[in-house]
């Protein structure tokens, strides 16, 4: 915004209070996305339209701030390949796409090099291989092995480490990926703690 | 009313963001996709003679060669859910006749025919192909 028209607006104290306040909005929104605070339970908020479309016809579209910009540029330059399964899109959409996650990334892949270590040693419960199964965990021929998955982060562990491993592989659970099945607000990026609903081994497949 | 600047501040970002939708995508109907598939289907092959229902209903659940078909996310008779195979979200019915929105957008079909022919057959499909599985949806009906 222009600042010199906010002043002509505005009186002088209201505009230095405009400012203040804005710079404490920033500084929240900063916390909130760059921090990492998002994973107690804040909501994921940055979701576009494009994205939700685009990325979330074949599974959730997962909010941007559960990988690095790094994380997501590997992501976004192998899409033909995607996991096993053809996920181009056309120039325009790669661009605006990735222009949105350059914005919205959060600090996962730093995360996962400084406390791998620690990490690993606390959840000793959850294991890759409980968590995405071991058919999940073993790449088929065409799948992209190194590339980085939001369920083998130290983080998620750290976070799903009270989780029970029989839980992982539950019908209607049918490993990490599916965070819909125990977090309802998923798709709207909403990962809140209180609202977290973990299905029993007794229940039908959803 | 005046034009003010204030008024500009909010007016032209507001026109940004909804001209976009006062103008409708490209659209389109199946019968329009059929036949700009067959056009490119004649091109191909002088002597093509017509799109076959019955050859798209075989094309669709056939695995060729590889591990998927159509069918394994599309269903065999694509007129409800569907499911990915891989994630096991839940697909909406293909069907024009069970799906209104089915084929009506030339931009998402060239996108999905891409991605899921290269996933099922490992290369893109033919013209003919495409249009001897549109014959076979558009020939679907609810009620059976």
């Amino acid at each position: 915004m222009n600042d010199r028209r906010i002043r002509k607006i505005l009186p002088r104290r209201a505009h230095r209070a405009a400012r203040a306040a804005s710079v404490a909005g920033m500084l929240v929104a900063g916390t909130l996305f760059a921090g990492g605070t998002w994973a107690e339970g804040r909501r994921l908020a940055a979701m576009d339209p494009e994205w939700a479309a685009e990325c979330g016809s074949c599974h959730l579209a997962y909010p941007p701030a559960l990988m690095s910009a790094a994380e997501w540029s590997r992501i976004m330059n192998t899409l033909p390949r995607h996991f096993g399964v053809d996920a181009s899109v056309d120039d325009d959409t790669h661009r605006r796409l990735g222009a949105f996650l350059a914005r919205h990334a959060g600090t996962g892949g730093e995360k996962r090099r400084h406390d791998a270590g620690e990490g690993r040693a606390r959840s000793v419960r959850v294991t890759p291989e409980a968590v995405n199964g071991s058919a999940a965990a073993a790449a088929k021929p065409g799948d992209a092995a190194e590339l980085p998955r939001i369920t083998t982060s130290t983080w998620f562990f750290r976070e799903h480490r009270k989780v029970r491993p029989t839980t992982w592989g539950l019908p209607s659970v049918r490993g990490g990926v599916h965070c819909a099945a125990c977090h309802p607000g998923a798709a709207r990026g909403d990962f809140a703690e209180d609202d977290i609903r973990i299905p029993s081994p007794g229940e039908a497949r959803s | 009313m005046r034009i003010t600047p204030q008024l500009w501040r909010f007016a032209l970002p507001a026109t940004l963001v909804l001209l976009p939708l006062a103008v409708p995508a490209r659209a389109g109907t199946p019968a329009d996709i059929a036949a700009r598939l067959e056009a490119v289907a004649r091109q191909a092959d002088p002597a093509f003679a017509g799109f076959s229902a019955a050859r798209g209903a075989s094309f669709f659940t056939a695995t060729h060669g590889g591990e998927w078909s159509c069918a394994s996310c599309h269903t065999a008779r694509p007129v409800g859910d569907g499911r990915h195979a891989k994630t096991g979200k839940v697909i909406a019915p293909l069907a024009p006749a069970a799906n209104a929105e089915r084929f009506t957008s030339v931009a998402k079909v060239d996108k999905w025919f891409r991605r899921n022919c290269n996933d099922v057959m490992g290369r893109e499909c033919t013209a003919r192909e495409k249009g001897d599985v549109l014959a076979w949806l558009t020939s679907l009906r609810n009620a059976e």
